[in-house]
């Protein structure tokens, strides 16, 4: 019996320490993939920001970069607080809406795959050509948005001409692509036990507090990785200036990625695009580190005891 | 009864949402019957002059390529990677969710912050790498970057549905002698379908919709994907024949699209919860 | 399901293996034909008209791969494709890689091949990019070298000095020309047309009045709209030369305008809105382009301008009755202030090596100045600045009315060259945004003004580095 046990514990030993090195085994194909194609890349362009590069000469210039940006550079403080202000209004709007979707589809019985499809075509679009039609068809001042609110005796603005209203008229874009975080939702909530939701409601509690008190534990980890990823997403977010307003009109919608692109190959200033592009990094990594921070306080995981 | 009004009411407001997600792509759908004007010019949504130019130009060519050859390359170059990404992501993924060992957390962390620095300067590096293996002007590039689960939105967003599923079914088929490859062969991915089919989803996605990444590898016209094929017919000093590329966008649609109908029972199934203690 | 798996695998490797392959080749190919290289009997008299690569004493023709990039829209990679195929039927052992694109990304991804050495054999530039591009030394190769090739006598001498030659080298090659013309509805405008529907108008104040009679009379209807890079180009930077007299950014970085000139063409420049001359900007600036604008679709524009090359395109598909004009100038100016240049260029690389330079000279003539290549090509990059070309066009009745009549008014006004630098998107997007910020009222001409001159001298700064 004891010589059972001593093997048993013996084996386990031995695939314990297995254990130890097959964890790096498993994450290997990414580890390999990162020291030579993005960690490389990350620190040569790290070593741009220092540089004066603009794809043909390339002289040592230390700080110059940073400090110019925050001190003589108007664009930048111009492009960053219209993307943090885009972000913020856009990221919850969107997960809020990505959340109430899902929910609803999920207690739908039948017809499921027509609307879920419906809800996610937008965000197939992408960055599509069509895009820029689409939206400017809608908002332009005889547009189709402009047109239904006669019908109801407003006179609508022109939404993508104005500078006062352009940048918020963009918030819609995230908006109405928000399929990818309502996939994801709707996998979530396929994971929370139906018997535990139904149990609750024999007990008679309200559709409400089932949510809160049950299923949004559940799916509290796929709630917080979404929004970091749309935070991160979308304070890089490219197209609708790019594509839809060319960040325009009078740079209301010049948001920081499209900043970063002009300078970079436009003006081919690849060494101060690195600071732009670090100084962004360094942000970013700062709000993820609150995020994780709070994260703490609401998020549950199913695999901790 | 009150059932039956709640879910009639359900129905009306996941409708009335649905309409107003939906008409944007239907108003496209329909532009692409439409002559290259009116689609500029008119603001119904059905065509006054219903013309089926828009498919059989575009089809025949965009830029002076047939739209099939356009299609084919997105499917080759789309179809590997994502089988790819998915493969190498839930493979790490579970590394790094199940194991334990030294620096993880450090890994976890640089892992995470590779999606904060913007591409575009990584650009630049990775295309002289890139230029130095010799993969340019193919897909190479795309498949190497898939294998090594280089976009961790995918690792992570597994990392965090295998982060849901209890250890004790773990522990149960360890001490019944599986090994841990068998234990993630044979639990952790059946329970992850969901995920799974996720990530094949957006990463099917985004790579069919990726224009800077082919516009900077690929040189060859005829090994275009969609994505810069469309772009290629817009130009401000000719005709644009907007009606066939807006047509083309719809075909480029219809792939994703059987593919999301294929996959979507992965959404609608549930887990089977019996013998789960939570 | 482990076969499946198993199976997958194997499609994946096999394709992975097919991609690896397909790029071996190509590059396989060039190596090759770079050691086979000698030089060989050169067809160096290859003139217009002769494209029979005549193998001389039946020496081996040496196979030869080139890369030619472009952009463009769909008719002109029909045309280049299909001009291409010509040449390398009659030019077996030829090759051309055709590596077209949109404009969007172009200049980007030109910029990041040159900087790693993997540009194309030869490529098209835009006018702007030609100063930028040469000061790095490292991407146009010097064509004079191959004066026994290229024919440059084609091209009018005062193109060649002006745009082409920099520092006695032979940078790059005007594939078209252009110049700015008012290109005007003759059917809306017809009652400030003359009875052979000629439009009366010769000043900025005519326009003017002309606009605000036309408003007046239907208030959908404007007498011109623009893109906000033609609003730029076509209307406030030729009211700013008129007044000037000198190009806007000179060739030694420095202005050619002051603070007062600026303003005063700022304040006439304003009036086209002010006196609804113009669609108003907040709705104009919604469109890439008068294809996609409403208003010149449904003939409620006056006119526009434009560059001859593009009339064609511009009223494609529409059926109302139009004519050319020359630019409206103000009373006392004696230049017309229109951009009168070449817009497309071609180069050749200057890192491949003399076979490749060589081979792509020889495309380059019969693509630049035969008469066949011309016929192919039509108007496709605007119309030809190789007298050769443009004379085969003529002949062939290739040219159309309303072009023939814009390229005969442009040549007759008096304008100035564009200097280097006028067309760097740097230097572009400054006016660009003080226009704006006239436009919106946010700043007034003055102040404008003012600013718009610091900035510019900034960015000169950097750029004469």
């Amino acid at each position: 019996m004891h010589k059972m046990q001593e093997k048993q514990r013996y084996l386990m030993k031995k695939r314990h320490f297995k254990d130890k090195y097959q964890g790096y085994l498993y994450i290997s194909p990414w580890l390999i993939g990162f020291l030579i194609l993005t960690l490389y890349p990350f620190v040569v362009s790290f070593m741009y920001s220092f540089t004066d590069y603009d794809m043909f000469r390339m002289d040592f210039v230390g700080l110059k970069n940073y400090i110019d940006i925050f001190t003589t550079d108007n664009l930048f403080l111009l492009s960053l607080s219209k993307t943090i202000l885009y972000t913020v209004v856009s990221v919850p709007l969107k997960i809020s809406m990505a959340m109430l979707v899902a929910v609803l589809l999920n207690k739908l019985a039948r017809g499921r795959a027509v609307y879920y499809i419906i809800f996610y075509l937008p965000s197939v679009l992408g960055s599509s050509v069509a895009l820029a039609i689409l939206w400017k068809y809608i908002f332009k001042k005889d547009g189709l948005l402009n047109l239904l609110l006669e019908a109801v005796g407003i006179t609508g603005s022109n939404w993508l001409g104005d500078p006062k209203l352009v940048l918020y008229v963009m918030m819609l874009l995230p908006l109405w692509q928000m399929g990818a975080p309502m996939v994801i939702f709707l996998a979530a909530l396929k994971n929370v036990p139906a018997d535990l939701v139904e149990a609750a409601r024999i007990d008679g509690a309200g559709k409400i507090k089932i949510f809160f008190r049950i299923t949004f534990p559940i799916i509290s980890p796929i709630v917080f990785f979404n929004m970091l990823m749309q935070t991160i997403e979308i304070i890089q977010i490219f197209t609708p200036a790019y594509l839809i307003t060319k960040g325009g009109p009078m740079k209301e919608t010049y948001l920081y990625s499209l900043y970063l692109y002009d300078t970079a190959f436009r003006d081919s200033k690849i060494g101060y695009a690195s600071a732009l592009s670090w100084i962004l990094f360094t942000i970013i990594i700062g709000f993820t580190l609150v995020f994780f921070k709070l994260s703490n306080k609401w998020v549950f995981y199913g695999d901790e005891q | 009864m009150r059932k039956k009004i709640n879910k009639l009411l359900l129905y009306v407001i996941i409708t009335i949402l649905a309409v107003i997600i939906g008409y944007p792509v239907m108003w496209l759908f329909f532009a692409s019957f439409k002559g290259n004007a009116e689609i500029f010019t008119s603001a119904s949504l059905l065509p006054e002059q219903f013309t089926l130019d828009g498919y059989l130009n575009g089809w025949k060519s965009i830029a002076a390529v047939p739209f099939s050859v356009f299609l084919i390359n997105s499917c080759k170059m789309v179809f590997p990677t994502v089988i790819l990404t998915v493969m190498s992501a839930s493979v790490v993924a579970y590394g790094f969710s199940r194991f334990e060992f030294k620096g993880k957390k450090l890994l976890f962390t640089m892992m995470i912050s590779t999606m904060m620095l913007p591409n575009t300067v990584i650009m630049i590096p990775r295309y002289i790498l890139f230029n130095d293996f010799g993969w340019l002007n193919s897909y190479v590039p795309f498949y190497v970057m898939a294998a090594m689960a280089t976009n961790p939105f995918f690792t992570y967003l597994l990392i965090q549905f295998f982060r849901g599923i209890p250890r004790e079914l773990d522990e149960a088929a360890y001490i019944d002698g599986a090994g841990k490859w068998r234990i993630f062969i044979q639990i952790i991915l059946p329970l992850s379908k969901a995920s799974l089919v996720s990530a094949a989803l957006f990463q099917t996605v985004w790579t069919w919709n990726d224009f800077f990444n082919p516009l900077l590898y690929i040189n060859r016209v005829t090994d275009y994907p969609v994505s810069l094929g469309l772009r290629l017919a817009i130009d401000a000093d000719s005709v644009v024949n907007w009606n066939s590329i807006v047509a083309m966008s719809c075909v480029s649609l219809m792939p994703i699209i059987v593919l999301f109908l294929l996959m979507q029972k992965y959404f609608v199934q549930g887990i089977a919860t019996t013998g789960l203690k939570s | 399901m482990k076969r499946k798996l198993a199976l997958i695998m194997a499609m994946v490797m096999v394709l992975a293996l097919a991609g690896c392959g397909r790029s071996q080749d190509s590059s396989g190919e060039v190596t090759q034909s770079a050691q086979e290289s000698n030089p060989s009997q050169d067809v160096g008299s290859q003139d217009t008209g002769q494209i029979q690569d005549e193998s001389e004493s039946g020496e081996e023709v040496i196979p030869i791969t080139l890369r030619f990039s472009w952009w463009g829209g769909d008719a002109r990679h029909e045309a280049t494709l299909e001009a291409i195929r010509v040449y390398e039927e009659a030019n077996p052992g030829v090759k051309i890689e055709a590596e077209y694109s949109s404009y969007s990304g172009y200049y980007e991804k030109l910029v990041t091949q040159l900087s790693s050495n993997s540009a194309p054999d030869f490529y098209q530039v835009d006018q702007g990019w030609v100063a930028e591009l040469s000061k790095t030394g490292n991407a146009f190769a010097d064509m004079s070298a191959y004066g026994d090739i290229l024919d440059f006598a084609t091209f009018p001498d005062t193109m060649m000095t002006d745009y082409c030659t920099i520092n006695g080298e032979v940078m790059v090659l005007p594939f078209g020309y252009n110049g700015t013309v008012f290109l005007y509805n003759k059917t809306l405008l017809a009652d400030w047309c003359d009875e052979n529907g000629n439009l009366q108008m010769e000043t900025w104040e005519d326009f003017m009045r002309i606009g605000e009679e036309l408003h007046a009379r239907d208030p959908e209807s404007y007498m011109t709209t623009a893109v906000t890079d033609g609003y730029l180009r076509y209307i406030l930077k030729p009211m700013l030369e008129q007044i000037t007299e000198k190009i806007d950014i000179q060739d030694d970085f420095t202005l050619g305008f002051d603070q007062e000139q600026m303003t005063q063409a700022f304040d006439s420049f304003l009036e086209i809105f002010n006196r609804n001359t113009s669609q108003p900007y907040e709705e104009a600036l919604l469109y890439d382009s008068l294809q996609n604008n409403p208003l010149w679709l449904n003939g409620k524009v006056g006119g526009i301008f434009l560059f001859f090359s593009n009339i064609d395109t511009e009223i494609a598909g529409l059926t109302y009755d139009y004519g050319v004009t020359g630019m409206p100038m103000f009373e006392d100016a004696v230049l017309s202030g229109q951009e009168c240049c070449p817009s497309l260029m071609v180069a050749i690389n200057k890192n491949v090596d003399e076979e490749h330079q060589k081979a792509a000279a020889r495309f380059l003539e019969w693509f630049l100045n035969s008469e066949e290549a011309s016929r192919i090509l039509g108007t496709v990059r605007g119309v030809p600045a190789s007298e050769k070309a443009l004379d085969a066009l003529k002949q062939n009745d290739m040219l159309s009315d309303l072009m023939a009549k814009g390229i005969e008014i442009s040549n007759d006004t008096l304008s100035l060259k564009n200097g280097a630098y006028e067309l760097n998107s740097t230097v572009k997007a400054v006016f660009v945004e003080y226009m704006e910020k006239v436009i919106y009222k946010v700043s007034d001409p003055d102040k404008a003004s003012k600013e718009m001159i610091t900035n510019l001298e900034k960015v000169l700064g950097e750029l004469n580095k």
